[in-house]
């Protein structure tokens, strides 16, 4: 790769480059956000806030939902968001009351604080107590993403905010 | 019999290094200064358009460090958007960037192994910022954690480049005598990375509107653009301006070089550096303080005082533009304190550690944001003025084509101590809180402070036995060159230690080609342990040890047989649950002998002993005390050594066996091995030597002539007196 000098060689630069593209082949070009597209909007809630709750947090989407493809809102209250193509339901995999072949119980998701809705306000009225919320010093995550039909997330688009609420978690 | 050549004696003289050369040496490197030496006060322009590489090597190599920043940055701050993208948690982010951290520091290790034998790192520095160009590029497009996952420990891995490669590159581009300053230089323009990372993402996320991908493409081209201007980057050669420039100094023809070392007796040489170790423990300490630091204040000012990315980030290019400038006023001072008193360089950075240590902590607690500011500014420019000061001194310390291993196992060591350093703050952090991890930084901070101090015990020494190795090594090369008589084995100035104990102290030893040498003294004087520095199995601390003027002081044992050394140890000289052929083949196994090659020689070793061919399918532990000797020195034979190394050889052996071995001993001479006979019996020992040493208490009490050594009552009587001693206790036990 080099000559006897330690210069550069056109072999070595070319084998780096193969290598490279070899390695790039486990990327993907398509369908990635590079700009902010700004069209999911937290309204009345800004970063780091402290609430109380109950409390109806309102959104808005500049873009439109389509049966085919990004045709509700997922909301996650303290969860992150499954990778674009996965559903919201494949976080709880390893929950045992989702081992069912049918899927998690009915209103199961909700009551984990993950909720589909084609509203753009939704009511919080229960934050997790008595969980370990170290990692997030004390703040509530709310992320909103959006899901298809089958409650898969559809691009890389997401709102995101983070609150407290005074008294719980502290 | 062979006495040493008084022609070889003469150029162990020539050879000798007095302590003029040291001075002259430490001059030259930087480290030292001399009345008839003017000293180099050029300013840094300088000093830089001067050199070879102007501007250009400290600028690109600063620039890669200014990306190099911007990347860590970028990452750091772009986390969360990354893990609501990716659907990974933090906790996961935190993991991969644990195991960046790690492979960084590891894959650091196979980095200088390309590089140990040809100056090449300016070529891997090349090669490794175009592959990080890519991989931050890559870093754009993934899509999953693993995919994260690899491309981080790829960007970790060619980012070692950074921390390896750079400073020997620039101590070997720039003379040492405005080495802080370039080295002040370089951090300077890592630590502007600070200012230029936080206004970079802010214009990036607001005014251009990137995510995380856009932000990482970004970085990703101007890592890309650094590289293209890295291309014209040469490798300088190892030490030209200062270790090399020492060596052909010494030595009036061109410079010769022995056999070069390999990774392992390389970083077993530096081990051996009492300055390295304190050094390297410093490090292991100090990354334990300074690696989890930059989390715990992000946690400190998020929480305790509600600053967001974009007031730490004006924070971080505050604390950059104060130790820019300190950085700046430094370079000057440290050069001159290194070449006054390169000790008061360690003194000041433990002071550096200390007041960043103190400082920091105490804006834990502050109770206004306007001091916590400037506590913290206070301790990260500390921080920043170990690289050029410490870094510096590290350069001088070792010679130059150590010196990645030397900054290689620096990182480890502060890879190591971040690890710990972060386990035993998350546990504090669970009970007292992030004000109280930092707080408890202190321990680990102030315990480092005190072990850079205690570098400046042994500073001094390391460095004259630095300089003395590399004078010496240039004149017996040069001798080596001229063809002039040296003896076949050679030790200066040997001192040996087990742990903390000393055990033999400025030893000077030499063997002329065909000789046989007696080793004689008490037990516990040092004869096995200067039988181990001969053959490789104990290091040296101080002092050379060459071969035919090979410097072999460091070589692996391995290596050592190679060259035909052959040690015998006392007294469990065979393996006794192998036969006595097998014994034999597992010796000839260091000679890669084939099968059918393997066969006659061990058939021409049995010759020695004919009574041990009878024997040869017979378990070694069934065999008698004396054959078992036997046996010993037929597989030293069996190597054909050219210094045979004997322990003990009579130890529990009857007369008569001992005269037998003892002819096939001077049989060996007689077919060209050079012996060294360690030997209780003083009578035994100079029936076959000429020439004796006698050591006591691990020093050279008496070399000379073996007659001359009978007339040395003073010496013997302990021999014999001990010998009796011995005797009766032997006769105590019912031993014939």
């Amino acid at each position: 790769m080099s000559d006897e000098a330690g210069r550069v060689t056109p072999r070595g630069i070319l084998t780096v480059c193969l290598v490279t593209l070899l390695l790039l082949s486990g990327c993907t070009l398509s369908g990635l956000s590079f700009r902010k597209d700004g069209r999911l909007t937290i309204e009345n809630l800004a970063d780091r806030s402290e609430i109380t709750i109950p409390y109806l947090l309102e959104f808005s989407f500049a873009g439109t939902l389509s049966p085919k493809g990004a045709s509700a809102f997922g909301v996650l209250i303290d969860w992150t968001p499954p990778p674009p193509g996965k559903t919201l339901a494949s976080l709880l995999d390893n929950d045992p009351a989702c081992s069912d072949p049918l899927g998690c119980p009915e209103g199961y998701l909700e009551r984990n604080r993950i909720t589909v809705t084609t509203e753009t306000s939704i009511m919080i009225d229960n934050v997790p107590v008595g969980t370990d919320r170290q990692e997030s010093r004390g703040y509530h995550e709310i992320t909103i993403v959006l899901v298809d039909a089958e409650g898969r997330r559809v691009g890389e688009t997401s709102a995101f905010a983070r609150f407290r609420v005074p008294g719980i978690n502290e | 019999m062979t006495a040493l050549d008084p022609a070889a004696e003469q150029v162990l003289q020539d050879v000798a290094v007095s302590d003029l050369d040291r001075a002259r040496a430490r001059a030259m490197l930087g480290l030292g200064k001399t009345g008839d030496q003017h000293t180099d006060s050029r300013s840094l322009r300088e000093v830089i358009t001067g050199s070879k590489a102007g501007w250009y090597t400290v600028i690109v190599l600063g620039l890669l460090g200014l990306v190099g920043t911007l990347q860590g940055y970028a990452f750091g701050v772009m986390a969360p958007e990354i893990a609501r993208t990716l659907g990974i948690t933090r906790s996961e982010i935190a993991t991969l960037n644990a195991v960046k951290a790690l492979a960084t520091a590891a894959l650091t290790i196979p980095l200088v192994m390309t590089v140990q034998r040809t100056p090449r790192r300016a070529f891997v520095t090349i090669v490794g910022a175009f592959v990080w160009a890519v991989f931050g590029l890559m870093t754009a497009f993934v899509t999953t954690l693993a995919g994260l996952a690899v491309v981080l420990i790829a960007d970790g891995a060619t980012s070692g480049t950074q921390t390896t490669m750079h400073m020997p590159l620039l101590a070997d581009s720039y003379p040492p005598q405005g080495r802080v300053r370039i080295l002040s230089m370089y951090a300077g323009m890592g630590a502007g990375g600070n200012i230029v990372a936080p206004l970079t993402i802010a214009a990036l996320t607001t005014w251009a509107a990137l995510t995380w991908r856009g932000v990482f493409l970004f970085t990703g081209l101007l890592t890309l653009v650094v590289a293209v201007l890295a291309t014209r980057l040469r490798d300088p050669g190892f030490g030209h301006l200062d270790t090399e420039k020492v060596r052909a100094a010494s030595v009036a023809g061109p410079v010769q070089h022995g056999p070069q070392l390999g990774f392992a007796e390389i970083t077993r040489r530096l081990m051996m550096v009492p300055t390295i170790r304190r050094q390297l423990a410093g490090w292991m300490v100090l990354g334990a303080m300074a690696v989890p630091l930059g989390t715990f204040i992000t946690f400190l000012l998020d929480e305790r005082w509600g600053i967001g990315p974009g007031g730490r980030g004006i924070l971080a290019a505050t604390q950059a533009a104060v130790a820019l400038g300190m950085l700046a006023k430094f370079g000057k001072v440290g050069e001159r304190m290194l070449r006054d008193n390169p000790a008061s360089v360690v003194q000041l950075a433990s002071v550096f550690i200390a007041a960043s240590t103190v400082a920091t902590s105490l804006a834990a607690l502050a109770p206004y944001f306007a001091v916590v500011v400037v506590l913290l500014t206070v301790g990260s420019a500390g921080i920043a003025m170990l690289a050029p000061s410490l870094g510096a001194l590290q350069m001088g310390l070792v010679p130059a084509e150590m010196r990645p291993h030397a900054i290689a196992l620096g990182g480890l060591s502060a890879g190591f101590g971040g690890l710990t350093g972060s386990i035993y703050l998350s546990g504090i952090d669970r009970r007292f809180g992030v004000a109280g991890a930092i707080v408890a930084l202190a321990i680990p901070g102030l315990i480092a402070a005190l072990i850079v101090r205690s570098c400046a015990k042994t500073l001094e020494s390391d460095i004259d036995h630095m300089v003395t190795d590399l004078v010496e090594e240039a004149r017996v090369q040069a001798a080596v060159a001229n063809q002039a008589p040296l003896p076949l084995l050679a030790l200066r100035g040997i001192d040996a230690k087990y742990g903390d104990l000393q055990v033999l102290f400025d030893i000077d030893f030499t063997v002329a080609e065909g000789e046989i040498v007696a080793l004689l003294g008490t037990n516990g004087s040092g004869k096995s342990t200067m039988l181990k520095v001969i053959s490789g199995l104990l290091l040296p601390s101080a002092g050379s040890v060459r071969l035919s003027g090979t410097d072999i002081t460091y070589m692996s044992a391995e290596r050592r047989v190679r060259l035909g050394i052959t040690q015998i140890p006392g007294g469990h000289a065979v393996f006794g649950p192998l036969t006595v052929v097998d014994n034999l083949r597992a010796y000839a196994e260091t000679l890669d002998l084939g099968a059918r090659a393997l066969a006659p020689e061990i058939d021409r070793c049995l010759e020695l002993f004919p009574a041990l061919g009878d024997r040869r399918n017979q378990l070694a532990a069934t065999l008698s005390g004396g054959e078992q000797q036997m046996l010993a020195l037929t597989k030293a034979a069996i190597l054909r050594p050219r210094l045979l190394l004997i322990d003990e050889l009579s130890l529990g052996l009857a007369p008569t066996i001992v005269g037998g071995l003892l002819q096939r001993v001077e049989d060996l001479r007689q077919s060209g091995t050079t012996i060294v006979l360690v030997e209780q019996s003083v009578n035994l020992a100079l029936s076959v030597c000429e020439r004796a040493y006698f050591l006591e208490r691990g020093t050279v009490r008496f070399s000379g002539a073996g007659k001359d050594l009978l007339q040395r009552d003073d010496l013997l009587r302990a021999v014999f007196l001990h010998g009796a001693d011995a005797a009766s206790t032997r006769r105590d036990k019912g031993a014939p």
